[in-house]
């Protein structure tokens, strides 16, 4: 392992711009920042980046125990996993069923697939925070019912994770950003929620976008 | 707790400052370097030892009664010259059955949690619009907002406040002023005697009961509500979060906002 005596956060989905959002808040607060992402590069500010298919599990469980061995404990996770796929193309009846399995991968395998990875190491250590990106598209143009769905499914996922991870003091929440996204606002909350909010957990937190 | 630049200076009045969860956030606003003012109904010897180690100001009256949030607000102006933060956290509640409740009694928790607050931010309005903005945070509740037995009038307050909170937020958005909303849950403060009392049981057992429906099997500590009260009053906080609440309740109850702003 690195020397390394800062608190360690990772970020899956590191090279988006919420991703690098949040990522730039924690490195300025004095965190060791670590990204995993589908793409091959990421901004140049992560302590450490990995690249690899965040829809395959036992490849996140090894990334993850990597990660975890050469930097120290993971203490938070970031989860902003769903912009890579597709993008929203039509209405509810033109959108075939394979896109809405390509975006379930995105957004919420991708996440869960990370939650899994870090939350065992999580419980193991007594401790961890983790923070799941979904995008509110409620007051956004188009048709969203595809993104929107995807994003939705983790609502319920954090909520239910939350209650069971509760007693290992490891805190999920969901941060439901309205589009278009105020990065401040979403990067200040992941923030607080990393180094406050010690009694937060198993909550869809709303966080304001910008009109 | 961390430690945000920006809030040193600021001018807070905290309803409901002199105890549990308002003594909190008194404590809270100190050590961010903050200029607090603490309201509460009596200066006693209590209240007294909270002015001393903070070194808040007293703003002190019932806010149930006509006159006192124009006054304590007031007061506030004339010592810190301004009023950057309004922290509505003043409760009061009586647990009894709805059909065997004093009328009285019943409109005297509304007074209190709700119409003394409107009297307060509508003292306070036309000041921070005046300055350019500013920051009010409301305290709701967990326990108000499911739905309590015995708690009817306090359930009517205190969602109230939230609704309330919503809207304002919405409505002076064009000034510059958010507005955050925190539903805290089962919090380890004086007010749980009244459910103790309730129950007919002790005050450790009710915290014991309690517990054990809390995803993370304990009780919320005071702190733990000031903690978010800071983070809202902050910059980003506030645009985060104005017209929004969030559950401060150990996974207790988990929701998903809905907001109208």
């Amino acid at each position: 392992m690195i020397n390394n005596s800062k608190k360690v956060a990772l970020i899956a989905g590191a090279a988006n711009k919420v991703g690098t959002s949040v990522a730039s808040k924690l490195k300025d607060s004095g965190w060791s920042v670590i990204g995993i992402d589908a793409v091959s590069e990421a901004d140049s500010l992560y302590d450490g980046f990995y690249s690899i298919d965040m829809t395959d599990r036992d490849k996140f469980v090894d990334v993850v125990e990597e990660i975890a061995d050469t930097y120290g404990p993971i203490k938070v996770l970031f989860c902003a996993t769903g912009f890579e796929k597709d993008r929203q193309s039509g209405g509810f009846l033109e959108t075939p069923i394979k896109q809405w399995e390509r975006t379930l991968d995105g957004w919420l395998k991708s996440s869960i697939n990370a939650c899994f990875a870090v939350g065992k190491k999580m419980v193991k250590n007594k401790d961890g925070r983790i923070m799941i990106l979904s995008p509110d598209y409620s007051k956004a143009e188009g048709d969203n019912i595809l993104m929107a769905v995807g994003a939705g499914t983790l609502h319920g996922f954090a909520k239910s994770l939350g209650v069971e991870l509760a007693k290992d003091n490891v805190l999920v929440n969901c941060v439901y950003a309205n589009i278009p996204f105020n990065y401040n606002a979403i990067a200040s909350t992941a923030h607080f929620l990393s180094e406050s909010a010690n009694y937060v957990t198993g909550q869809v937190i709303s966080i304001r976008g910008i009109d | 707790m961390i430690i945000y630049d920006e809030l040193k200076d600021k001018a807070v009045l905290i309803t409901g400052g002199t105890q549990g969860i308002g003594e909190a956030i008194c404590e809270a606003f100190t050590k961010q370097g903050s200029k607090v003012a603490i309201n509460g109904r009596k200066l006693d010897d209590k209240v007294k030892k909270v002015l001393d180690r903070t070194g808040a100001f007293p703003a002190m009256g019932d806010i149930s009664e006509l006159g006192t949030g124009e006054r304590i607000v007031k007061e506030v102006l004339d010592k810190y010259g301004k009023l950057d933060v309004l922290v509505a956290n003043a409760a009061g509640m009586s647990m009894k059955p709805f059909l065997e409740q004093d009328e009285e009694e019943w409109w005297d928790q509304v007074k209190i949690n709700l119409t003394g607050h409107i009297a307060c931010i509508k003292a306070a309005l036309p000041h921070m619009i005046e300055k350019g903005g500013g920051t009010i945070v409301i305290i709701s509740s967990f326990f108000g907002t499911l739905g309590w037995n015995n708690a009817s009038g306090y359930g009517a307050s205190k969602s109230g406040l939230l609704t309330l909170g919503q809207y304002l937020a919405k409505e002076y958005d064009k000034y510059n002023i958010n507005v955050g909303i925190i539903v805290p849950g089962v919090i380890r403060t004086p007010q749980l005697n009244i459910d103790a009392e309730d129950l007919g049981i002790s005050y450790d057992e009710v915290c014991e009961m309690y517990a054990k429906e809390i995803a993370m099997g304990r009780l919320g500590k005071p702190e733990e509500i000031a903690e978010m009260v800071i983070f809202m009053s902050t910059e980003n906080g506030g645009k985060a979060f104005s017209g929004r609440h969030v559950q401060v309740s150990g996974g207790e109850y988990r929701s998903t906002p809905y907001y109208v702003i």
